[in-house]
């Protein structure tokens, strides 16, 4: 019992950096259809900035982070401007393949600077085990889980309640409509990329206190906020934030109880079945195609 | 047109297949040491993997990323029969390829029902999950370990342990596969798979049977692969996991969509550039994602195509197969402003002799 309360825990952690991930991934999906293979790499990109700025330069620790943060913004931005808008009105096969170049020509850079070492993120809060009902709780978890959570909460308050986030679904749903009605959808597009390069490199902080900096770190966020999407529903936000959660405690109560070896595998086969069963995720509503 | 009929009417083509061949078979002559003639080999190994990539992704517009994990099970299955099994080199050899159709077929079935971008987050999952079954099944594949030993290909008494005879038998190989996929495009099949990555909707409609086509692509682009992973196994003497990643597949894609996405000349081009290259530039190793991906974006913004692909694939909305179409039905085109009437030769007339021209 004790053993499973700690894996809900874990998987609720690590699901909660999944959620957070996704929750950007599946904005920048859903406003171009674009699978963004670039945004682990962005926010692996940040959190070595983070990581800098927090080791070599001393900066402390709220400034540090923010600065990485918006330097992810900036990434993805850049990201959107030079590999993605050239080949927006492209056939889907182009602007994926661009994509993927990004993707590597980032990680290379980030590993010309950092290299390909695995090193430990400085900690940012005093860890601390407190006994809750006879089961031992680490207060990282709980400051992982309150923090990701509300980080999801301001990103979905800004979709939802701005005027910013109106004209940001605006676009999502129909581009030449919005530009009728006066809304500038470069600046939209450019917007989002920076909300999810910042949200990202959130992510990717919170990721790297719980388990460390390196440079494979960008493509494993990918593929599970892509498996959180699908989970969840491409272009629903709650539909991310659930299929992150979902993901981290499936992959919990799988390393706890099956076989830890295999637990990405058995995430993907899930995934799969999911896909054949339910093409368009749990929450996902089946949109027809655009002829 | 027969074969013969072919060569007899068209002389200059006879001259140049004829020194290309003399040119493959000389070559060995002039190799100046073992390290380049591997090199060399490398190259034909690889041609058959941007052929497969390129007849799913060039032609049917599938973006796969999952052939690694066809190119290693083709790998290990040529491996493991001949060294746990016994089995002669022939037999591994075909088998590496039916075996890797065999999973291609059955990951084709899933991928039938989702859409684009689901079918490579698929694929993806399944070269993943090849990846992490290699590594952790000790009992079969020694896992990171991997199989050192592998015997070089061998028929009847014949050994192929010299670079030399290796070079020959897989030249024979490469060419059989360029050969197949030639025929295989050139033919109703591969217009029906450029229909398909045109437009499904429309091809569909059309009569083509989107769902076996899509099948056939997977079947015949993982066969070649699965071959090619045999050719690997008994080149190199060694299967293991960490050859077949992610990054593998992504170089099938980059050979493929470098040389240009449905062309086959394109992706033999793409194979040797991208083979060779890195060895030319040892120097510029660690650069060498950079490059890459650069070359990726910036192939992708100004030459999408590729050095010798189709416009088609590079054509916004929707690609010239279906702006003739459209034509063809008297309807106005807005950028030419002629228009002609449905002669009903649609297919064989206005795009007939070569699909992938453009």
């Amino acid at each position: 019992m004790e053993y499973l309360v700690k894996q809900l825990l874990n998987g609720l952690a690590a699901g909660s950096i999944y959620a957070l991930i996704a929750v950007g991934y599946n904005m920048v999906y859903g406003i171009l259809e674009l699978i963004n293979f670039a945004h682990g790499d962005i926010y692996m990109f940040g959190t070595f900035i983070a990581l800098s700025l927090l080791t070599t330069l001393n900066v402390p620790v709220i400034p540090a982070v923010l600065l990485a943060c918006v330097a992810g913004g900036l990434i993805g931005m850049l990201v959107e401007r030079v590999a993605y808008r050239p080949v927006r009105d492209a056939p889907r096969v182009v602007p994926m393949i661009s994509a993927v170049g990004a993707a590597l020509v980032l990680r290379n850079v980030a590993q010309l600077i950092w290299g390909t070492e695995t090193m430990p993120f400085p900690e940012m809060f005093p860890t601390r085990m407190v006994q809750v009902g006879g089961i031992q709780i680490n207060s990282m978890q709980v400051i992982i889980l309150v923090l990701a959570l509300s980080l999801t909460g301001v990103f979905a308050l800004i979709v939802r309640k701005t005027k910013l986030g109106k004209a940001t679904r605006s676009v999502a749903q129909d581009i030449p409509a919005s530009r009728l009605m006066g809304i500038e959808v470069n600046k939209i597009i450019l917007f989002v990329y920076f909300a999810g390069g910042f949200f990202g490199v959130a992510a990717g902080v919170l990721f790297s206190m719980y388990y460390a900096v390196w440079i494979g770190m960008g493509f494993l966020g990918t593929m599970k906020a892509w498996i959180a999407c699908v989970i969840g529903g491409i272009g629903s936000l709650q539909g991310a934030f659930v299929g992150g959660l979902l993901l981290g405690v499936t992959e919990a109560l799988i390393s706890g109880f099956v076989s830890s070896a295999y637990r990405d595998a058995i995430c993907y086969a899930i995934v799969m079945v999911i896909l054949v069963a339910r093409p368009m995720g749990i929450f996902g509503r089946q949109v027809a195609e655009k002829v | 047109m027969t074969v013969r009929r072919f060569f007899v009417s068209q002389p200059r083509r006879l001259l140049a297949y004829g020194l290309g061949v003399a040119i493959l078979l000389a070559l060995p002559e002039f190799m100046p040491n073992d390290y380049v003639f591997r090199i060399v080999i490398a190259v034909i190994i690889d041609i058959p993997l941007a052929l497969s990539q390129n007849l799913i992704t060039g032609f049917t517009g599938m973006l796969t990323l999952g052939q690694a994990a066809f190119y290693g099970i083709g790998a290990y299955t040529s491996a493991l029969l001949v060294m746990r099994m016994g089995a002669p080199w022939p037999v591994a050899f075909l088998a590496a390829g039916l075996v890797a159709c065999v999973f291609g077929i059955l990951l084709g079935f899933p991928c039938l029902r989702v859409g684009s971008d689901y079918l490579t987050l698929m694929t993806i999952g399944f070269g993943e999950i090849f990846h992490i079954v290699t590594l952790n099944w000790m009992d079969l594949t020694r896992g990171p370990m991997g199989l050192p030993g592998v015997p070089p290909p061998q028929i009847g008494p014949f050994v192929f342990n010299t670079c030399q005879s290796q070079y020959y038998l897989y030249l024979v190989i490469a060419i059989l596969c360029y050969l197949f996929m030639h025929r295989l495009t050139k033919s109703h099949i591969g217009r029906a798979l450029i229909a398909i990555r045109e437009d499904e909707t429309v091809a569909s409609t059309m009569g083509i049977n989107v769902a076996r086509y899509k099948l056939l692509a997977f079947a015949f682009g993982t066969l070649w692969v699965g071959f090619s992973g045999s050719m690997l196994a008994h080149f190199l003497a060694f299967v293991g996991p960490m050859t077949f990643s992610l990054n593998e597949s992504l170089f099938h894609m980059q050979m493929a969509i470098l040389g240009g996405l449905g062309s086959l000349p394109g992706s033999v081009l793409g194979a040797v550039i991208l083979v060779s290259l890195p060895q030319i530039f040892q120097p510029l190793y660690e650069y060498r994602m950079l490059l890459n991906g650069g070359l990726m974006v910036i192939l992708m913004a100004w030459r999408p195509q590729g050095i010798m692909g189709t416009s088609a694939v590079a054509k916004s909305a929707k690609g010239r197969f279906f702006k003739q179409l459209g034509r063809s039905f008297g309807r106005e085109n807005p950028s030419s402003g002629k228009s002609k009437p449905f002669t009903g030769q649609l297919l064989s007339e206005e795009y007939s002799d070569d699909p992938t021209e453009g």
